[in-house]
């Protein structure tokens, strides 16, 4: 995998985004493991906005 | 070039080498296809929220497109050349299973259905490739070096093309040229002479014309630009390269794989480092009475990554970290999901109690795993009547009344048998019967057929 680095004073978005994302994934499964169950409810609300958040700001960022 | 590419010539996209992102396979497709690779990855993005497609085209094409400059693809290399041998067909009908297979699995879950793949489905086809297909130009006949143009036919046999003399000193370039007229000359010579009968003119009436002499200073006191051109083009020895070296076709430039910033290997390095600690507190926490389950130690794993993952946004990301991620997420969901699904009730302390033989089961009771104690003493009992049990994992423990003979049939396959106080039997695969020490004349006899398949059966009064 050739992905070109970023050079200096540019931003690798490409792990930020997945870096969020799988932040966000270990976030629930740690939540589910030791705190409780999810609130599936809010969670199918609140999942679809951070998808679209955080591509709105990978977007943004990929054409800075 | 990639716009003159048809959309029927999909075999031969190739993964980007340098608009890349994960494996270059959207900027490969918008390649290909002349379009903005952010709108392929947006279309992707849709269709990985459709039941997973998405992620399955994906990998698809990470193995089974080549990337640009390599005529193998991925799968080429994991496979060797037995998987070069197979027909596509077999390839596109794998991808298909793939592709139902994971939306069977999880599409349930999607929280869109199918409806991205739907749009993105008719996007393409209406907007995209039917235009292209009904405005595609015809491309231009192909036209070999050293061949002339193919003739229309509906063009007249008269209007040849002006041949141009070279008045100068005759060069290579122009003694080929020279030998190429005649040539040209001489076949329109033989197609007329076969379609038509021999003009009754001259010869020298059907003679080519040439270019016209070179007009007098006096009359025309200033040059023609395009002639001065076309003299000194001609006057070149060699203009167009027929007798030098060809220069070798420009290879595709090979991917130059560049060596991660000393900034990224020292987060990766890092990364690990808390990854480890990470795991050995957990790994100390389970131990002092916290249960960890699995899914813990993967998610705390996928946590430290995704962290490395957001800081190498400004550090440069190294080789490996982001394959590691990937690699984690579905053990993460995995591990959660199947904590979630095994019961675990069926893990613990369960208590029974009988007291009359109506209300005793007709069919064997199970027990998970655990400890389960089945009270019958105070069952009143007036016949025979007959208790079946069986336990996973545990101690099955069943306390009998004490005014009816017992007749207790187990099946240990590793483990111990007690009644009445006393151990009867221990080992592997403990298969018999027992009975209360001192039987009771003229009492009824409660059965007891009893199986573990590990831990222990206990009777007791």
């Amino acid at each position: 995998m050739s992905t070109p680095r970023p050079t200096r004073g540019r931003l690798d978005v490409v792990s930020l985004v997945l870096g969020l994302l799988m932040v966000l994934v270990a976030a629930a499964a740690l939540w589910l493991t030791f705190v409780g169950p999810l609130d599936w409810g809010l969670l199918s609300t609140a999942a679809p906005l951070v998808l679209v958040a955080v591509g709105a700001l990978g977007l943004l960022l990929t054409r800075r | 070039m990639s716009r003159m590419v048809t959309m029927s010539s999909i075999w031969t996209v190739r993964r980007s080498a340098t608009d890349t992102k994960l494996a270059g396979v959207c900027g490969g497709v918008a390649e290909h296809w002349g379009i903005d690779p952010v709108l392929v990855r947006v279309g992707w993005v849709l269709l990985a929220l459709s039941g997973g497609v998405g992620v399955v085209l994906y990998l698809a094409g990470w193995l089974l497109i080549p990337l640009q400059g390599r005529s193998t693809a991925a799968v080429d290399d994991l496979l060797g050349d037995k998987a070069r041998s197979w027909p596509k067909e077999v390839w596109v009908a794998l991808v298909v299973i793939a592709c139902l297979a994971v939306f069977a699995a999880s599409g349930s879950a999607s929280p869109f259905g199918v409806g991205p793949a739907v749009v993105i489905a008719c996007i393409w086809y209406f907007g995209f490739y039917k235009q292209r297909q009904g405005s595609a130009p015809v491309p231009p006949a192909t036209v070999d070096a050293g061949r002339p143009a193919p003739v229309d036919p509906s063009t007249p046999a008269v209007s040849t093309p002006t041949f141009v003399t070279h008045s100068g000193p005759p060069t290579p370039f122009t003694a080929a040229a020279e030998n190429w007229r005649r040539r040209i000359e001489e076949h329109v010579q033989q197609a007329r002479t076969v379609a038509t009968p021999p003009p009754a003119t001259p010869a020298t009436a059907t003679s080519w014309p040439t270019a016209p002499p070179a007009a007098s200073s006096v009359q025309d006191p200033l040059p023609d630009p395009e002639d001065e051109e076309r003299s000194t083009f001609l006057a070149t020895p060699d203009p167009v390269g027929l007798y030098t070296e060809p220069v070798a076709a420009t290879a595709v430039p090979t991917p130059v794989r560049r060596r991660d910033s000393l900034a990224a290997r020292r987060l990766r390095l890092l990364a690990l480092l808390v990854l480890g600690l990470a795991l050995a507190g957990l790994n100390l926490a389970d131990r002092a009475g916290l249960t960890v389950t699995p899914a813990g130690y993967a998610a705390a794993a996928l946590l430290v990554v995704g962290l490395a993952l957001v800081a190498a946004t400004w550090f440069g990301r190294a080789r490996g970290l982001l394959a590691l991620g990937v690699l984690l997420v579905p053990v993460v969901v995995a591990t959660s999901v199947a904590t979630q699904v095994v019961p675990r009730a069926s893990f613990g302390h369960e208590k029974r109690s009988y007291d009359q033989v109506a209300e005793l089961p007709r069919t064997p009771e199970i027990f998970g795993s655990g400890q389960a104690q089945v009270d019958l003493s105070q069952l009143v009992l007036t016949d025979d009547a007959t208790y079946t049990a069986q336990l996973e994992t545990g101690q099955l423990e069943v306390k009998v009344p004490d005014d009816v003979n017992v007749e207790v049939r187990y099946g240990v396959d590793v483990g111990a048998v007690q009644a009445f106080g006393q151990e009867a039997r221990s080992g592997f695969d403990l298969q018999g019967s027992t009975g209360r020490p001192d039987p009771l004349e003229g009492r009824p006899t409660l059965t007891l057929d009893l199986s573990v398949e590990a831990g222990q059966v206990a009777v007791t009064r």
